[in-house]
């Protein structure tokens, strides 16, 4: 036990060192502001900069990517509560719960204070994600060595089944339906097996597959240029900003609520592909539940934006667990950082801490210093963040296009992947018109590979029966929790269905 | 389509859940074409077979539930009443498509065959006119600033080739 104690301690201390050199602080102090300036632009999402900025890491090594993807990731999350706050539109879908009070306490002329509580209650999400990661990853890894090819092909599956089930509003089978198109989109290409050529049409450029990176770029920045910029109503910036640092009995008093809402992100950063957002509808949800005033949510409680700011915060520490366990990304921003790490020759999953020893403690390492780089950024450009507001997004959104055309062509070198990224964009695009989630499809086209793989092998295993494998405990428990999930999609379906009907009646 | 119209969600659900309904037997019957090596069990369309039945199982549910929240009564109005003819017409949805097309043009018409720097600064030219973004003059200034800050900066200071 204490060797292995030294061992971590020592091995710990070599990464800290690693990590603390010039050039790797100097990109996390930058980034962390770009990602700030990022998230408070409304239209520019955390997820659609990772995109972008993938390809931009190429040249840099491992640490230095790091660095720059995740500080970008940690700002731009909080940098959502600025437009929230202060024009009721949130910078990122993150920052939406956060609007609720945000925008009346502007109303009041504490835009300030709001924003200064949603830093504060971000860094207090970020510091119990980054303890949890490090403390939940080795577990889960061991667990995860002990997963054979069947429970890889039924953890893509839940993890499809539940990302559908959490991010549509009505129905469920919206959400599995995309993600299962998804992993339709990772069947082209050669098969990993026998090199056969699946869904090609003959075309000698899809042969390779539907490229990810140019498919992300599509469906996250294309699809969102159109989207901002088919509106034409312009933004209109509440009140004063007012003080900005809370008083210290204020932040005393956030610490309980941060810990919950804390807790509450980082488990629903677990969940592959749920995001932030809903970590932040969660926690809001709860807080507001919990309070001993819930009658102040919605219309301007410090609690509410502590709540859904701390929340949205701490699901980035959290979608890194299973991300780094099992290479299933969290959220869709930590796709784009699961992206990245197999352009870099990282290949994240329960072998990570063999294969890279020291990683888990470069990310957390990574993130807590963009925690306090975070803090003291938003905190000190808070009043003159508000000044990014006034850029008017008919000349920033064109600006977007060119990067998501170099983004996409950088990672081959092919023009093909540069239509490949339109083709996304659109079918993002109309994905969106139709109340469609992305979330599910990103994890389809990154888990489709080893749901394919995993799945074939464990039948060739079992010759084809399906008994053997309904044997094995880890699997059972998947299984049970699919079938779950179904259950309670049918049941929400219903209960919706009833609701509306209900509804209709009473008009 | 549009967001304005939430209620015509059901009527595309309608379309959508008969799309995948035609899509997963076709998926189906495209995997069954593929090659068998050694067992079917591992073959290259075994996968893609099941997905195939999941698109229409839920291709199927995807129906059922906009049909019994007036779906296809919605789709029928939406035909009689030409609501695509005019929601095309409306201001929202010209705008998207006159983006998408100028994008298409940048895409597929410019791009690789003009320099980037000049097919970058005629993109950013067009959209920000049709856009009205800010005076003529300005949007010059911007497009041209804009097209060689993003040539100089990812050629030279991040190393990444331009199409």
């Amino acid at each position: 036990m204490l060797e292995t104690i030294t061992r971590e301690f020592s091995l710990f201390s070599h990464v800290f060192g690693s990590i603390l050199t010039a050039p790797n602080i100097l990109m996390m102090i930058f980034g962390t502001l770009g990602g700030i300036v990022i998230g408070a632009i409304p239209g520019l999402t955390a997820t659609m900069a990772l995109a972008l900025l993938i390809n931009v890491s190429y040249g840099m090594n491992m640490d230095l990517a790091l660095s720059f993807l995740l500080s970008v990731y940690v700002g731009a999350v909080t940098g959502g509560c600025i437009s929230a706050t202060m024009i009721n539109i949130p910078g990122t879908p993150s920052a939406a719960a956060t609007a609720l009070d945000g925008f009346p306490l502007a109303k009041k002329g504490k835009g300030g204070l709001a924003i200064g509580v949603g830093i504060i209650a971000s860094f207090f999400g970020m510091i119990i994600s980054i303890i949890s990661l490090i403390v939940l990853t080795p577990i889960i890894s061991k667990l995860a060595l002990k997963f054979g090819h069947w429970e890889m092909f039924l953890i893509s599956v839940f993890g499809i089944m539940i990302c559908g089930n959490l991010t549509t509003e009505d129905a469920p089978v919206k959400g599995w339906i995309v993600g299962f198109l998804g992993i339709l989109t990772a069947m082209v290409g050669l098969d990993a097996v026998y090199a056969y050529p699946r869904f090609t049409f003959n075309l000698l450029q899809l042969k390779g597959g539907i490229s990810l990176i140019p498919a992300l770029i599509g469906l996250f920045g294309i699809s969102e240029v159109v989207s901002v910029l088919q509106e034409k109503e312009p933004y209109k910036i509440e009140g004063k900003v007012g003080r900005v640092v809370p008083d210290w009995k204020d932040i005393k008093s956030l610490i309980p609520i941060s810990i919950r809402s804390g807790i509450i992100g980082m488990l629903i950063g677990v969940i592959p592909g749920a995001g932030e957002d809903i970590g932040a509808w969660v926690s809001y949800d709860v807080g507001k539940r919990r309070s001993k005033h819930p009658e102040r949510f919605g219309k301007g409680s410090i609690e509410g934006v502590a709540c859904a700011e701390t929340a949205n915060n701490a699901v980035v520490g959290g979608a890194m667990i299973p991300l780094l366990t099992l290479a299933i990304p969290g959220s869709p921003p930590a796709a784009m950082v699961l992206a990245a790490m197999w352009l870099h020759g990282v290949r994240p999953g329960p072998l990570l801490n063999f294969e890279f020893p020291g990683f888990l403690y470069a990310v957390a390492i990574v993130l807590l210093l963009c925690s306090v780089f975070m803090l003291i950024w938003g905190l000190a450009l808070a009043k003159p963040m508000v000044s990014v507001l006034k850029i008017k997004r008919e000349i920033l959104m064109p600006i977007i296009v060119p990067l998501t055309v170099i983004g996409a062509y950088a990672g081959g070198v092919r023009i093909f992947d540069v239509y490949v990224m339109f083709f996304f964009g659109l079918l993002g695009y109309v994905l969106r018109n139709l109340e469609y989630p992305m979330a599910p499809l990103v994890l389809g086209i990154i888990l489709g590979p080893m749901a394919d793989v995993s799945f074939r092998r464990a039948m060739m295993q079992t010759k084809g029966s399906l008994l053997p494998l309904l044997t094995r405990p880890m699997g059972l428990v998947f299984v049970v929790a699919i079938i779950w999930i179904i259950y309670s999609g049918y049941r929400r379906t219903q209960q919706l269905k009833r609701l509306a009907s209900e509804v209709a009646s009473e008009a | 389509m549009s967001k304005s119209k939430p209620s015509r969600i059901n009527a595309a659900d309608v379309v959508v859940g008969i799309f995948f309904l035609v899509l997963g037997p076709v998926l189906v019957y495209s995997s069954l074409q593929m090659r068998v090596y050694g067992s079917f069990l591992d073959a290259p369309g075994f996968f893609p077979m099941i997905l195939g039945i999941i698109f229409t199982i839920m291709g199927g549910i995807l129906l059922n539930t906009a049909v019994k929240r007036n779906g296809l009564k919605e789709l029928k109005e939406v035909i009689r009443n030409k609501e695509i003819v005019k929601g095309l017409r409306s201001d929202t949805t010209t705008r998207a498509l006159v983006l998408i097309a100028l994008m298409a043009v940048y895409i597929f018409g410019l791009i690789g065959r003009v320099h980037f720097t000049i097919a970058t600064f005629l993109y950013l030219v067009v959209t920000m006119l049709y856009l009205k973004a800010t005076s003529v003059v300005n949007i010059v200034l911007i497009s041209i600033g804009t097209a060689i800050a993003i040539s100089y900066a990812f050629s030279n200071f991040f190393r990444i080739p331009l199409p």
